[in-house]
């Protein structure tokens, strides 16, 4: 009894002296079967409320206050909830081991820690599974073209996996790969995306209420997580479809301590293409592959500290050969006739290198960081070689060689801090230094023949440019119902003959009004110091990017969103509206007129600067997460605008892909434990375009020489006339809405070794005939639609093991 | 404006008996000059050729036509022509 009295005593004083303490909980979420984190697991306490998400490595660090009972609960969306109840008294460290609860198993995921209770607004985010499911038009899982079904991301040309976010252009989005920017994110003319599902772990998109952490370009941020590898077991996968093949592979090199990932995928389009052109026999051969290569190994060296090598590696290269022997006669007739070969070449190839080493180093139990150094090359190489040969003696007589070299490489430093002081706080901070080098365009030109001999150099200089950026942001909970994220984005870029600073700050607010309902609103300030010079939508990279100079301020926008979302009780249904309101500043453009087939001369006289945009709407999404059946609704409303001083007379102009309607319906069902079958339908507005109102005559001495036909009224003065057309304002007119259904079914098979899966898709499967481009027949009197993309089966034949 | 210009050009004119070449020195107003300036590229940019890679990928957004009539579509503009007998030069 007398013992008994002590330890009450001596529990009191203790609980009474740690009243005021408190203590840390730390540790990692891992996934039970591969070991790798899990990004954005909720870690929350059930008694006192109070919780915190995993970061990007999937570390968290919840602060309590002693002396009572803790009940840690992770919770992630496709996984069983684990928890842990004890009580707590000094810092701890639990490391969560989640298991998946499989996909046939009909889970309620019971996250509390909602969406209600964070500042975070605007965020996408798709779990990788569903992305497989969705239909494609190659048969390829392409994450970019799932994100286009989402409201306020919308899709320019048809089949392009470009984003267009918020009325943003594709340069505007900021792709980050383990936390390196890519520059060019598309095969095929933009066909088929670089992201791999198979080497992705985590991948979410951002197109409003920024967190200060994120900077450099206005309108996305695509923050793609790669997976570390399998650190229990060798786990691939093979798959071949119609247009690629892929391997996969991941494994512990040494069991829960170091693990890879490799990840291989090429096309397989350019085996049809070879056998064609060998059936045909004329002379011409042409092929076109891509490949991607991703690999990382990951270290642990313990909880403390752990290394991550990650490494890319894409490139796509169009080559068009053609040979040809000749009877010709010679040049002389009286001559004997002289045979000759002929030899073109032409290759392009462009694509980004890759490679990143981070170490992630704890401190104490509250303060994270990473420390990164990451190399990156964007490239874009055109050659062109054309031979003539003598045939019998294999003499050359001409050559002439012209190459034309334009890219990017950045060297990145990075160090970034996740202090976790205490529950009602999360405060991220860190610095970063890019160097940049671009090479906006070189073309070398080469002649010899027994006539001309030149060899010359011409193009634009290349130019080096250093940024040097800092941040902070804090993201607080103030009581139950309100919480915010404060941040400032702080940059300074140096270029050649100028520098600019400045300093961003992002704001995001949260009520949450009950557990099912919250209101959220944000501001951003954003610059982005380079700029996308690009002839067309389509994707074919003939883009320069431009960095900021002097006369190329960079572009600026402002962004206000406000959002609501409401979760149904029993957390299937979620439904949310979101209003944004975004402005531009310091756009380019081309001239009025220009392009680079006219104007092959220094950058700066082809463009203009200082243009203003303007873009706002209304988007709805409704999903539903789980269940046999999951999918969404998303609907947007939206206006894009723009205006330039010397382009259509200084007026606002709607942006070529100005949607004012797009709709999107996404359906996966689960119809028996093997088979799924998947359906999207999408509805948007026709893009802009700019098509003459009337024609008329017009004179001149001087008839264009590439006009195909010009009648000559007056023989004597050399009078010609020319068909003019009158448009009346950029962009005047829309095309005929787009429409389209796409259709899948995935049949999953459990082999003795593995699972083998069958994907049968069909891509336009009702035979819409949409608008891939206009043209002119009968000299401008008619007008015809160009299709390109019918209905179109796919195949894809994967094996996991 | 009445500063001297020499203008080199390299002409290929077969020899023969043929009559004398005369070459004809149009000055335009400068009117004329950005109306034919916007004239080649409006022309380019009609997309009025066959279905063909040029009007996929290359083509830029059109433009109307340099105009100085107001309310109005066209240009007032004026030029002079002046001609030039070539002489031969012996080899």
């Amino acid at each position: 009894m007398k013992k008994i009295i002590i330890i009450t005593i001596v529990v009191f004083f203790i609980s009474k002296l740690c009243i005021a303490q408190t203590a840390t909980i730390s540790g990692y979420v891992r996934d039970y079967s591969t070991g790798d984190n899990i990004i954005g697991t909720v870690v929350y306490d059930k008694i006192t409320k109070k919780g915190t998400t995993t970061n990007n490595y999937g570390f968290y660090s919840l602060t309590l206050k002693t002396g009572s009972k803790a009940r840690i609960t992770a919770s992630y969306v496709g996984y069983h909830n684990r928890s842990r109840q004890f009580l707590l008294t000094k810092d701890t460290i639990i490391n969560f081991s989640m298991r998946s609860s499989g996909e046939l198993e009909n889970v309620i995921v019971t996250a509390e820690r909602s969406v209600h209770q964070t500042p975070e607004i605007s965020v996408l985010t798709i779990p990788m599974k569903d992305i497989k499911l969705i239909p494609s038009m190659s048969g390829e899982a392409d994450v970019l073209k799932v994100f286009q079904l989402m409201p306020g991301v919308q899709s320019g040309q048809e089949g392009s996996s470009a984003l267009y976010v918020r009325g943003g252009s594709p340069d505007q989005n900021l792709f980050l790969i383990d936390d390196v920017p890519l520059y060019y994110v598309n095969h095929l003319g933009g066909f088929v995306s670089v992201f791999d599902d198979n080497a992705i772990n985590s991948m979410n998109l951002i197109k409003g209420g920024f967190p200060a952490r994120y900077g450099g370009r206005l309108s996305s941020v695509i923050d793609m997580r790669m997976k570390n590898g399998n650190l229990k077991e060798m786990k691939g996968e093979i798959k071949t479809g119609l247009v690629a093949t892929k391997i996969f592979i991941e494994g512990p090199l040494l069991k829960n301590k170091t693990s890879f990932m490799f990840s291989a995928r090429r096309s397989n389009i350019d085996l049809f293409s070879r056998l064609i052109s060998k059936i045909n026999d004329d002379g011409f051969t042409g092929a076109y592959t891509f490949y991607d290569i991703y690999g990382k190994i990951h270290h642990k060296f313990s909880d403390k500290n752990s290394i991550f090598i990650s490494t890319y590696s894409g490139r796509d290269k169009i080559t068009l050969n053609h040979k040809e022997d000749s009877n010709r006669n010679g040049p002389f007739a009286i001559e004997e006739p002289i045979q000759y070969s002929y030899e073109s070449q032409f290759h392009t190839k462009w694509g980004n290198q890759m490679a990143a080493f981070r170490w992630n180093h704890l401190f104490g139990n509250k303060l994270f960081s990473n420390l990164s150094v990451s190399y990156l090359k964007f490239y874009y190489n055109t050659e062109n070689e054309y031979l003539k040969k003598e045939s019998t003696s294999d003499m050359l007589l001409e050559q002439i060689y012209n190459t034309y070299n334009s890219g990017v490489n950045d060297l990145t430093a990075k160090l970034d801090f996740d202090y976790y002081p205490s529950s009602s706080h999360k405060i991220k901070f860190g610095v970063n230094s890019i160097k940049h080098l671009f090479k906006p365009g070189i073309s070398k030109f080469n002649e010899s023949s027994d006539t001309v001999e030149t060899d010359t150099t011409f193009g634009n200089l290349n130019i080096n440019t250093y940024e040097i950026n800092a941040y902070i942001e804090d993201e607080i909970s103030l009581g139950r119902v309100v919480s915010c994220n404060i941040g400032l984005f702080a940059s300074y870029y140096n270029t050649n003959d100028t520098y600019y600073q400045s300093y961003q700050p992002r704001v995001a607010f949260n009520f949450k009004i009950s557990n099912n309902f919250s209101i959220k609103s944000a501001y951003s300030k954003i610059e982005q110091n380079l700029h996308l010079l690009t002839n067309s939508s389509t994707g074919i990279p003939t883009d320069i990017w431009l960095p900021t100079s002097k006369e190329l301020k960079p572009q600026r926008s402002d962004q206000y969103v406000i959002n609501t979302t409401y979760t149904s009780s029993n957390k299937k249904i979620e439904i949310s509206i979101e209003g944004f309101y975004k402005e531009m500043s310091n756009l380019i453009d081309f001239k009025e007129g220009a392009s680079y087939q006219l104007d092959n001369s220094d950058w700066h006289n082809i463009i203009e600067t200082g243009g203003f945009g303007r873009n706002y709407g209304l988007e709805f999404l409704l999903q539903r997460k789980t269940g046999k059946t999951t999918g969404w609704i998303a609907y947007t409303l939206s206006k894009s605008e723009k205006r330039f001083e010397n382009i259509n007379s200084g007026n606002y102009f709607p942006s070529t892909f100005d949607r004012r309607h797009d709709i999107a319906i996404v359906i996966n069902h689960k119809l028996t434990e093997n088979i799924s079958l998947s359906a999207n339908w999408v509805y948007t507005s026709g893009s802009m375009m700019t098509l003459a109102l009337s024609n008329y005559n017009t004179m001149t001495l001087y008839p264009p020489l590439n006009y195909p036909d010009t009648p000559t009224l007056n023989d004597v003065n050399g009078i010609n006339i020319v068909n003019a057309h009158y448009y009346g304002g950029r962009n005047n007119f829309r095309l005929p809405a787009y429409h389209r259904l796409d259709l899948s079914v995935t049949f999953e098979k459990e082999k003795t070794k593995g699972i083998r899966t069958w994907q049968v898709g069909l891509y336009n499967a009702y035979f819409q005939k949409n608008i891939f481009f206009l043209y002119y027949k009968n000299n401008g009197k008619d007008l015809y639609k160009f299709t390109l993309f019918p209905i179109i089966p796919s195949i894809s034949y994967s094996f996991r093991f | 404006m009445n500063e001297e210009t020499s203008i080199t050009f390299l002409a290929q004119i077969a020899t023969g008996n043929y009559a004398v070449p005369i070459v004809a020195l149009k000055s335009i107003s400068h009117e004329y000059y950005m109306f034919q300036k916007s004239l080649i590229r409006h022309t380019f940019n009609q997309g009025m050729g066959s279905v063909d890679a040029t009007n996929m990928f290359l083509v830029s957004n059109p433009n109307d036509l340099y105009s100085n009539i107001q309310n109005g579509l066209g240009i007032f503009a004026g030029y002079s022509e002046s001609h030039f007998e070539l002489e031969e030069i012996e080899q």
